[in-house]
């Protein structure tokens, strides 16, 4: 571990991180703890801000505590009561708690058009595009933070942990077989023949029961075929699937399928963190929630490299990329200021920038300078996030419909047990993207009544 | 002459107090069932989302159920279900029951507690436990046929779409029978053994004793059994989620999972809650088929 300043800059609407020697200078650390720099606001009205989060990570709970308790001390006034939930049980009884008009004043949650589309509908989340101007947040935080939660107009989140897709790589395996860095999918494919051949596993990737799992790998094989405008396409004017590039993705995941590239039963449900750690894996695709993971546990040097794109896309492939949640404001609160204030103190402070980096192990989207301790893997995922020559994008799972949605969390295993194919894939995909559009939750049928 | 309706004011006052004392049950019933059924049956017949507006389409839902083929399939696979759990849950603890209630058994207790056990785990446990021991990369199946000389690795049960729905059934007959067994025993130290031994003088083999002259006088707990074993079966979810949340391409879809995901997930609430009204409804369906056939048979 290094301590170094970072400094992280936006350009235009990408996101974009680049390292300045920059010493800000603003938190303190007492006992192990980072401390906030604090201005006591003053006011006497007494106000409680209940706030249900997803936060229930040991990390990255333990995060959301320091902030809260760091907020709570610059504002004497403002008592959080904060509930910690997984995402499916805060799912389910927020809708509860919106039907009998108990919802919190601020929730933390997947905010894509799939996942809350309909209670944007209903009304139950706050419009927040004018608090953006008001906070001045678009200056300050990555693009990606209302790119994702917002259509029609609406803007109903402020994104929050910003995470990358990339190929990881076991570097003893890569340099004990004499293979460089793919350049291109097609030379992946080519070093993965070449791993097989040699005895060592190649992917510790499986396509098994868990959504994400099947998600996250066949978003950045499509996104390595898929030009900027096609993704575009299928993500703001529900465009077809049925789409050159996306068939040669479908192609590559069975043809890697076919000549044995995944663990033993990629379809059954599988320890990749084991597998990789192992060092009997030379590459996984996985994201940058790993490295807390991998600095820890590995003993092989790690690389990080972006997820080559195909040398068939003409703009030579994008990088898939998440929002872990966003912050939403019930329109029902009777504090939204303080629920405005508290997101303000969480994201878009140089102090709360630096917890979430060092105690979450995520990273913030704040992007001007502050001070942080990163691992070198964790340096290099921040050098990723905001390389200006790769094209970093909202991953599928951030703006697909639920049918599309629940198509894509097994279409990998529908591929590994080859119940589906090239052709009843993208007529499969078809058929759920209609279904989306019918039911107006896409970012191109949406619409707030 | 009409007769008095009470024969005492003491029996009167009883009477009047046992409605009195069932009034509070029946509140809970009401309000917890009853409008629970009716609010679900209204769901049924509604367009909606779970919180946009409603829009009424009368009995569309239950039309476009019978018409997907995901639902039927799930409908199968609890069927399949629960002929498997009849056979690797009841049968197995019947006949182990049995051993166990001969005079003589030693370890009787300890049997009985180590064949229950399984029932006491969570669902979330026994399946991370199973899906382990059928991972056709290092689970316990695979070392096995491994120490034999085969390929474990071949196999994979939960991975492939004909035996996906059998390794989930095998797991849960696992759980099963142990309860069964312990409620058995229990029926069977209740025979009369006189009369056991009076067929033994009459010449009755082993399997003529259980079958003709222990097994009917148990009849009514294997009905009981039966019936709660099928409405058990339809109710599974946990086991499924954790074992393979439905997969491979739907060959482990059972009824819970179906109408969560199609309410929670999809968000259909109506949908959802016509594929649960016709879960219920072919719960009491059996049930009262069942008993009525159980009933001609005893009158026979």
């Amino acid at each position: 571990m290094f301590k170094k300043s970072m400094s992280l800059i936006l350009t235009g609407a990408m996101l974009t991180l680049v390292f300045a020697g920059i010493n800000n200078g603003g938190a303190s650390e007492k006992a192990g703890k980072i401390i906030p720099d604090i201005t006591k606001t003053e006011s006497s009205e007494q106000v409680t801000l209940t706030i249900w989060d997803t936060f229930v990570d040991g990390s990255l709970g333990q995060a959301q505590e320091d902030i809260i308790a760091a907020y709570q001390e610059a504002h004497p006034n403002v008592t959080v009561e904060r509930v910690a939930k997984d995402g499916a049980t805060l799912s389910e009884t927020l809708k509860a708690a919106f039907m009998s008009g108990d919802a919190p004043d601020l929730v933390y949650y997947e905010a894509g058009i799939g996942t809350v589309g309909n209670y944007v509908k209903a009304g139950y989340y706050e419009d927040l595009a004018s608090v953006y101007d008001e906070y001045g947040w678009k200056d300050n935080i990555m693009s990606a933070c209302w790119e994702i939660p917002s259509a029609d107009g609406y803007v109903w989140g402020v994104g929050n942990e910003m995470e990358t897709m990339s190929l990881y790589i076991n570097q003893a395996i890569f340099d004990e077989l004499g293979l460089d860095v793919p350049e291109s999918i097609e030379e992946l494919t080519e070093d993965m023949a070449v791993i097989k051949d040699s005895g060592y596993q190649v992917l510790a990737n499986t396509l098994d029961s868990q959504w994400y799992n099947n998600m996250n790998f066949i978003g950045t094989v499509l996104y390595a075929y898929m030009t900027q405008d096609e993704i575009q396409d299928c993500m703001n004017n529900d465009g077809s699937w049925d789409k050159e590039s996306v068939r040669k993705a479908v192609n590559c995941i069975q043809d890697w399928l076919d000549k044995g590239y995944f663990p033993a039963h990629p379809e059954v449900d599988g320890d990749q963190e084991q597998m990789f750690f192992s060092g009997d894996y030379a590459c996984w695709i996985t994201g940058n929630w790993e490295v807390g993971n991998i600095t820890e546990k590995v003993d092989f040097t790690t690389s990080i490299y972006p997820f080559p794109g195909s040398a068939s896309c003409a703009d030579g492939g994008s990088q898939v990329n998440f929002s872990g949640g966003a912050y939403l404001v019930y329109s029902g609160s009777e504090v939204k200021d303080t629920a405005y204030q508290f997101i303000d103190f969480s994201i878009n402070n140089p102090d709360t920038a630096k917890i979430w980096a060092e105690v979450g192990g995520t990273m913030p989207p704040y992007m001007k300078e502050y001070d942080v301790e990163l691992s070198p893997l964790s340096e290099r995922v921040v050098e990723l996030l905001g390389d200006e020559t790769l094209q970093n994008t909202a991953g599928i799972n951030m703006w697909l419909g639920t049918a599309s949605f629940d198509f894509f969390s097994k279409a990998g295993q529908n591929l590994a047990v080859q119940s589906l194919d090239e052709a009843s894939f993208i007529a499969e995909a078809e058929s759920a993207r209609l279904q989306d559009i019918e039911t107006g939750l896409t970012k191109g049928a949406f619409k707030v009544k | 002459m009409q007769k008095p309706l009470f024969k005492s004011s003491l029996h009167r006052n009883q009477v009047i107090m046992g409605y009195v004392l069932i009034i509070p049950a029946l509140l809970f019933f009401f309000v917890f069932f009853g409008y629970s059924l009716v609010q679900a049956f209204h769901y049924s017949t509604l367009d909606w989302d779970g919180v946009t507006e409603q829009t009424y389409v009368g009995m569309q839902n239950y039309i476009d159920l019978i018409h997907d083929s995901v639902f039927w399939k799930a409908f199968t696979n609890n069927v399949f279900y629960t002929v498997g759990i009849l056979i690797f849950g009841v049968l197995p603890g019947l006949l182990l029951a049995y051993v166990l209630s001969r005079p003589g058994i030693k370890g009787r207790t300890l049997f009985r507690s180590v064949y229950f056990f399984p029932r006491i785990i969570s669902a979330v446990v026994y399946g991370a436990v199973w899906k382990w021991i059928y991972d056709p990369r290092n689970g316990l199946v695979t070392m096995l046929i491994n120490m034999f000389g085969g390929n474990g690795s071949d196999i994979a049960i939960t991975g492939n779409v004909k035996t996906a729905m059998l390794g989930i059934t095998i797991t849960g007959g696992w759980t099963y029978f142990g309860f069964c067994m312990v409620i058995f025993i229990a029926s069977f130290m209740g025979t009369d053994m006189e009369l056991e031994e009076a067929a033994t003088l009459d010449g009755a083999n082993k399997w003529q004793l259980f079958y003709s002259v222990t097994l009917p006088q148990i009849k009514p707990v294997i009905n009981t059994v039966l019936i709660y074993t099928v409405i058990d079966c339809f109710k599974v979810y946990d086991l499924v989620l954790v074992m393979t949340s439905g997969g491979p391409n739907d060959a482990t879809q059972i009824m819970t999972y179906y109408i969560y995901k199609q309410a929670f997930t999809f968000n259909k609430f109506g949908y959802g809650s016509a594929a649960a009204i016709l879960l219920g409804l072919f719960m009491i369906i059996f049930t009262v088929v069942y008993n009525k056939s159980i009933g001609k048979e005893d009158e026979a």
